[in-house]
């Protein structure tokens, strides 16, 4: 206990703990006097007449003071470092929050000057960088400076959604976040912030998410009408058919049977597509010959009512024929008999139409027949478009006839002038192009995807659609059953290629990737990352179990892709040939059936693989950057900002 | 009981506080919402209203509850500013040099204030042990007066006895452990080697002393005994005042670096 009397004010000295200052004379550990210290810091020892001391601060003076010396220290620590976003020290301003991802650091650079890329400056004053505070920051408009969207960049989804949704308006700091680190994935989110704008609401994929649409993802018909069963199944190994074709032929054709799908699918540069390794890999083997024997028959020599040009002129133009040597020499009677058309043919469709008349109306299409072939030999030119419709035109005269040589034009109108067939001096070119051949002008493709022959089929689709009247209508439409048949002539690139039509237009799907996207805008699959194929790709290396076959392809492509059988595959397309103008690409019936939730689920669900929304689902349409971001490296800040760009 | 409910009770209330920003703020998230913006707020809230307990304390005339009560809400609340801490950051330790400097200064206030916790709650029974009451500000004269009091004695015991021997071992040892508390870094961890060394110095001597020094010997030791006692005060009431000296001009840092923070997260980001 103490002793009370210790604290009589007699001899007790009185403690100020509160006071600033305490005793000097007890800091040193001597005998404090008892009156203590005065308030201003003063000895107050010295009017009990003893020597005076320096008192100390206090504890609580102390304190204070600490307080005092930290607050100013961070004070200043702040005002140096804020100073720092010169583009010297950024990573220790005091206005850096933390790294950046790796992409956006990539392009607004290291500098602290480039924060005004995404963040306003407000640097005009002091006070105006105060009250800014109390003002909203768009940013997304900032974001939007390099990022583009196919949408309305706003909107959720990027899409203008019925106006009976309430949907509200984005911004894109609701989602992404920044200054997370290098590595941080700022453009994750849960499966609950999707759920929170969605009317339809469930807790995972294998238990609440809808089935597939029908069809699913098989919406839109190919570009290419590549025929997977009567390929697989008839070609490649229908015991029938294999039969039926000679031993040499079998021989031949044995060797072009593809192994597995990835045969004739790009599989492993693989990602939502797996895209075909194109005509050279996947189709020349069987059917390049074929297309070099499908010829065009561009002009037919008609019947004619007469002489196109008298004996002299065409002598003069052309030279003598060998049956005018002949008669001359034979000093026969030079006198012509009356006149024979060696030709007895009407006119043909493509004539038909280009030249504006009627194939039986002879009356009409002799004069400007014969008009035709006096001007290519007299000519020194060959100006086809003088003569033909006037939708023609010049420009697409040049495409169509692209590659016709003049001599071999004027050589085949010399001889039509004459009345005679013209003959080729040697056997049918084996390279392809333009000849004559006795009463027609023919043009024989070189390759695969020829120029020439793809000008003449879109001439021939779009024909029909540019003509004008009922007549012009009509030998069009003759023209492009003719032109387009797969029978005979160029139409057998309509075997494989598809006809689609945009804005009243019809169009060739002349390469694979031409259709529009098949299923929506915010799906996506990646066929790389599901182990399936690739493990099945990485077993084709086993000789034992062998490569994904096409007969047999599970567990591999088949897993998913079901071929059926039953479908009229070649009819949805042949139907579309028929009526160009209605063609409804979504008209079509696939070659595989259609995948569903449950295909999906087998992996995909609680317990096994992920089946969060964002892995089969993104949430912008086509998300981009502007051109500048891509082709120049961007000056920051930018200079709508006010400030002068960075180094 | 009534302490020990009012304990519970506080402690509860902290827990369903953090439980309410930890729904708000997922709610917040999870709506595309801002939820830094909330856990943010609340935690300046939260900091603003542990810092008014070293006011409460300048405030003693002012009828705003019991420095006791105060002090539970300051001990509940620096937990929840932790906890809220981590809420409003989403982890143990941020990127920004400048938000780990905040997460520096969070830390080091809260880990001062719980050692500011552990020794009030420990070292009050270790100075009850030492059998010594005094109050730190009298400490020095307390030591002062001890001094000569041992002067004195060993004066005496010299004069008495004729003898120097006590008065030279005193001189050339004990004079130095009178001169002011000693063994603080020892007393700090509770450690008895002030006593230890008594025992030393006691031991040292009695051999040579005779009977009647002995006896002032043991007077000697006695007041040494005692001296142990006030050095031990000394060192805990020092240390449970001292230890202010840190987590007061923390918590200023704390606050300051907080305001700056959020009027830069209001310019630049909000």
């Amino acid at each position: 206990m103490i002793d009370p009397k210790k604290f009589s004010h007699q001899t007790s000295a009185y403690e100020r703990p509160n006071n600033k200052y305490i005793c000097g004379r007890g800091s040193n550990w001597g005998t404090p006097c008892l009156s203590g210290p005065n308030f201003d810091g003063t000895c107050g020892g010295a009017e009990e007449g003893q020597s005076p001391c320096t008192p100390r601060r206090s504890l609580r003076r102390l304190r204070g003071r600490y307080s005092a010396i930290i607050f100013g220290l961070i004070a200043a620590l702040l005002i140096v470092f804020n100073g720092l976003p010169n583009g010297s020290v950024p990573a220790l301003s005091a206005l850096n929050p933390g790294p950046l991802t790796g992409d956006h650091l990539n392009f607004v650079g290291p500098s602290s000057k480039s924060c005004s890329a995404c963040h306003a400056p407000h640097e005009s004053s002091g006070w105006y960088w105060l009250s800014s505070a109390f003002v909203d920051n768009d940013m997304t408009s900032k974001c939007l400076d390099c990022h583009i969207f196919e949408g309305p960049a706003r909107l959720a989804h990027n899409q203008t959604i019925s106006a009976t949704q309430s949907v509200m308006r984005t911004d894109c700091v609701m989602c992404h976040t920044e200054h997370k680190g290098s590595d941080a994935d700022i453009s994750a989110l849960s499966d609950e912030q999707c759920s929170i704008c969605h009317e339809n609401k469930f807790d995972a994929f294998d238990s609440g998410h809808p089935q597939f649409r029908e069809r699913f993802p098989y919406f839109i018909r190919p570009s290419i009408k590549f025929d997977h069963v009567s390929h697989i199944g008839k070609h490649f190994f229908s015991d029938k058919y294999l039969s039926s074709i000679s031993d040499s032929k079998l021989s031949k054709h044995s060797p072009l049977i593809p192994e597995s799908c990835i045969t004739c699918h790009d599989e492993p540069n693989a990602d939502r597509r797996v895209t075909p390794l194109g005509y050279d890999i996947g189709c020349k083997g069987c059917h390049d010959q074929q297309i070099a024997a499908r010829e065009l028959v561009v002009l037919n020599l008609p019947e004619l009512l007469e002489r196109t040009a008298e004996d002299d002129e065409l002598i003069e133009a052309c030279g003598p024929t060998i049956e005018y040597i002949e008669a001359v020499i034979s000093e026969e009677n030079l006198v012509e008999d009356e006149y024979e058309s060696i030709s007895g043919d009407e006119l043909d469709v493509i004539s038909s139409f280009i030249f504006g008349y009627n194939s039986d109306d002879i009356d009409n299409y002799d004069q400007l027949f014969r008009d035709f072939l006096s001007s290519i030999i007299t000519s020194r030119s060959f100006q086809i478009s003088e003569f033909t419709n006037e939708r023609i035109g010049n420009q697409q005269s040049k495409k169509l006839f692209s590659g016709l040589n003049p001599e071999v034009v004027k050589r085949l109108a010399c001889a039509w002038a004459s009345n005679i067939e013209y003959e080729l001096p040697f056997d049918e070119p084996s390279y392809g192009g333009w000849y004559g051949d006795f009463t027609e002008l023919k043009y024989k493709p070189t390759r695969h995807a020829d120029p020439v022959l793809r000008n003449w089929i879109e001439f021939s689709i779009n024909a029909y659609s540019n003509a004008v009247g009922d007549e012009e209508k009509e030998r069009a439409r003759i023209m492009r059953e003719s032109l387009l048949s797969p029978k005979n002539g160029p139409g057998a690139c309509l075997k494989c290629h598809s006809v689609y039509q945009v804005d009243e237009v019809l169009a060739v799907n002349w390469n694979y990737e031409q259709t529009r996207e098949e299923v929506g805008p915010h799906q996506r699959y990646s066929h790389s990352s599901h182990p399936l194929v690739e493990a099945r790709r990485k077993q084709a290396h086993d000789e034992e179990i062998g490569p994904i076959s096409v007969e047999n392809s599970k567990p591999g492509c088949a897993t998913c892709h079901q071929m059926n059988t039953e479908s009229d595959f070649r009819g949805s397309f042949d139907r579309s040939l028929r009526e160009y103008e209605a063609s409804d690409p979504s008209s079509y019936a696939s070659n595989f059936l259609g995948i569903t939730k449950e295909t999906c689920t087998s992996c995909h669900a609680r317990s096994r693989v992920a089946q969060n929304c964002q892995l089969c689902h993104q949430y912008h349409i086509e998300p981009n950057y502007k051109i500048e971001m891509v082709l120049e490296k961007p000056k920051w800040p930018l200079e709508n900002n006010g400030m002068s760009p960075s180094n | 009981m009534v302490s020990r409910l009012r304990t519970g009770f506080v402690w509860v209330t902290a827990l369903i506080i953090f439980g309410f920003l930890f729904y708000e703020a997922r709610r917040a998230s999870v709506s595309l919402e801002s939820a830094e913006v909330i856990t943010g707020w609340c935690l300046l809230c939260l900091m603003v209203f542990l810092a008014l307990f070293n006011i409460r304390k300048k405030l003693s005339m002012l009828p705003i509850g019991k420095a006791e009560t105060w002090l539970l809400f300051h001990t509940a609340g620096g937990v929840l500013v932790t906890a809220v801490y981590w809420l409003h950051v989403g982890n143990l330790w941020p990127l920004g040099l400048y938000e780990q400097l905040l997460a520096l200064l969070i830390y080091a206030t809260v880990l001062t204030g719980v050692f500011g916790y552990v020794i009030q709650r420990t070292y009050p029974k270790r100075l009850t042990q030492t059998g010594v009451e005094v109050i730190y500000e009298r400490i020095p004269r307390e030591v002062s007066e001890l001094r000569d009091q041992v002067e004195d004695l060993v004066l005496e015991c010299t004069e008495k006895t004729e003898s120097e021997t006590l008065g030279r071992h005193y001189v050339d040892t004990l004079a130095w452990y009178f001169r002011r508390p000693r063994f603080f870094s020892h007393h700090v961890f509770g450690s008895q080697h002030g006593r230890q060394w008594l025992r030393q110095q006691d031991a040292a001597v009695r051999r040579y002393l005779s009977d009647d020094e002995k006896v002032y010997l043991d007077q000697l030791i006695e007041l040494a005994e005692y001296k142990n006692g006030l050095d031990t005060h000394y060192v805990y009431q020092g240390v449970m005042k001292g230890w202010l000296l840190i987590h007061v001009p923390l918590t200023v840092a704390l606050l300051v670096t907080s305001v700056w923070h959020i009027l830069l997260v209001h310019i630049y980001a909000l």
